[in-house]
């Protein structure tokens, strides 16, 4: 069995018997989303065989193998967009077993050396005034050495899985970001349901902030909050606070749950960094007017 | 002696251990620290010292000061006698309630609280870098007890001294 811990989406492939897939098709076919997403969780929280770990570590490995052996194929058992969850057959397991075993590390380091490295004009690592996002963004720990090892791991997980006959769950959740919605609960009262916490449905998108000004903006700072014209003026203010002796203004977009500091530096557009996700998750927990059940 | 703290959060079914004695509640902790799920802990570095005396009545005494405030840092059971660790539970009830409670602390207030830590035995530098550097910590800690509220898991604050 085989685990890495992180702050990526949960990942991995978990060996199962026949019986355990047939069961998790048939609640996909007759049950709700809910009850296969529980028994699957079951199904992962056992003792069964595994390769599991940080989707993240593992997305370089998957851009290498891309067209050769595509990781996370399989049949869906799962319809809602926060988890995919899918099945391999022992035929399919047999198969994946078969294509991983044929990578050579020559090969591999040859697609691994022509990954795209994080383009230089990404405001998220480029300074001094954008700061970097306090989260590692894709590409930040490419590593050929790590990227063989989890081949090594995966290879050896199906050829166990395919010697057993065993059927697979290949289970994540989904890169998809996941708003909170409204709902009335059982007893009648609106209740805001949330799924659990992920950083990624809280970091900056960087695509958000490659527009901002480097060198001050044009107008005083208020003046690029409020104006229309304004560098800031779609984002909304959501407080005010002191650091380096210095004000900053928390800022956000509407219908996104990610959050800017953008330091007034004497009236002008100072220093703009991305808020932690875990600190942008509690500001927008503040928002919610009603009490919060996380999602199952 | 780093002083380095850490807030775990754990499975509300799970930490009877921490009642069997000194070695235990120790063992439990190790085997936290060891898995290190960063999804599951918040550190606050050596700014847990000034968090607590803040949130509580200036000190760093165990139950000073108003609950639930003062349960942030040093509060809820300690589980741990010894003087060389601090390892201090609070269940999930009680986490809700810090996190309400932490809610609604601001930073002019939090502010006040810390440049007047030096009358009250602080030690610590008391100056502008070291209060944005207490207030980055608490923000962080402030926003794990959200999420361990909202998850419904126990907790224990750690500090080695």
């Amino acid at each position: 069995m085989t685990e890495e811990s992180g702050r990526g989406r949960p990942y991995g492939y978990f060996a199962l018997t026949a019986g355990d897939a047939a069961e998790l098709r048939a609640r996909r076919a007759s049950g709700t989303d809910a009850d296969v997403l529980a028994r699957a969780r079951q199904l992962a929280d056992g003792p069964a065989d595994r390769v599991a770990g940080d989707d993240r570590a593992w997305e370089p490995l998957r851009r290498c193998l891309a067209g050769r052996y595509q990781l996370g194929q399989g049949e869906p058992v799962f319809g809602r967009r926060d988890h995919d969850l899918r099945l391999l057959d022992a035929g399919q397991v047999a198969e994946a077993a078969a294509a991983l075993a044929d990578v050579e590390q020559d090969w591999l380091r040859e697609r691994f050396e022509r990954l795209p490295r994080p383009a230089l004009s990404d405001p998220l690592v480029e300074g001094p005034l954008l700061l970097r996002n306090p989260e590692p963004v894709p590409g930040d720990d490419l590593d050929f050495d790590a990227t063989w090892k989890r081949l090594t791991l995966l290879l050896a997980f199906f050829a166990r899985a395919s010697m057993a006959g065993a059927w697979v769950l290949y289970f994540t959740s989904s890169p998809f970001w996941r708003p909170a919605r409204v709902e009335t609960g059982p007893d009648g009262a609106p209740r805001v349901i949330r799924p659990p916490y992920r950083p990624e449905d809280y970091r900056v998108e960087s695509n958000s902030i490659r527009s901002l000004p480097k060198n001050g903006g044009s107008w005083p700072f208020d003046a690029e909050l409020d104006e229309r014209d304004g560098a800031l003026y779609s984002w909304t203010e959501v407080g005010r606070f002191i650091r380096g002796g210095r004000t900053w203004v928390r800022l956000t977009r509407s219908d996104f749950e990610y959050y800017i500091d953008v330091e007034n530096a004497d009236d002008r557009i100072g220093r703009i960094e991305c808020v932690d996700p875990l600190i942008a998750y509690w500001q927008a927990r503040r928002t919610d007017q009603y009490p919060v059940r996380l999602e199952d | 002696m780093s002083c380095l703290g850490v807030h775990f959060s754990f499975p509300a079914a799970q930490g009877g251990s921490l009642w069997d004695g000194d070695e235990a509640a120790r063992a439990f902790v190790a085997e936290l620290e060891e898995r290190w799920d960063t999804y599951y802990l918040q550190e606050t570095d050596k700014a847990w010292d000034a968090i607590h005396r803040c949130l509580s009545d200036g000190t760093l005494k165990w139950g000073a000061g108003d609950w639930p405030l003062c349960g942030a840092v040093l509060g809820g059971e300690h589980m741990y006698l010894g003087s060389d660790f601090i390892i201090c539970f609070i269940d999930d009830e009680e986490i809700t309630e810090i996190a309400g409670a932490l809610d609604e602390v601001t930073q002019p207030w939090f502010r006040e609280r810390y440049f007047g830590l030096a009358a009250r035995g602080y030690e610590g530098p008391v100056s502008e870098p070291d209060f944005d550097y207490t207030w980055h910590w608490f923000e962080l800690m402030r926003a794990f007890f959200r999420k361990t509220a909202d998850e419904g898991r126990h907790m224990v604050f750690t500090a080695d001294q």
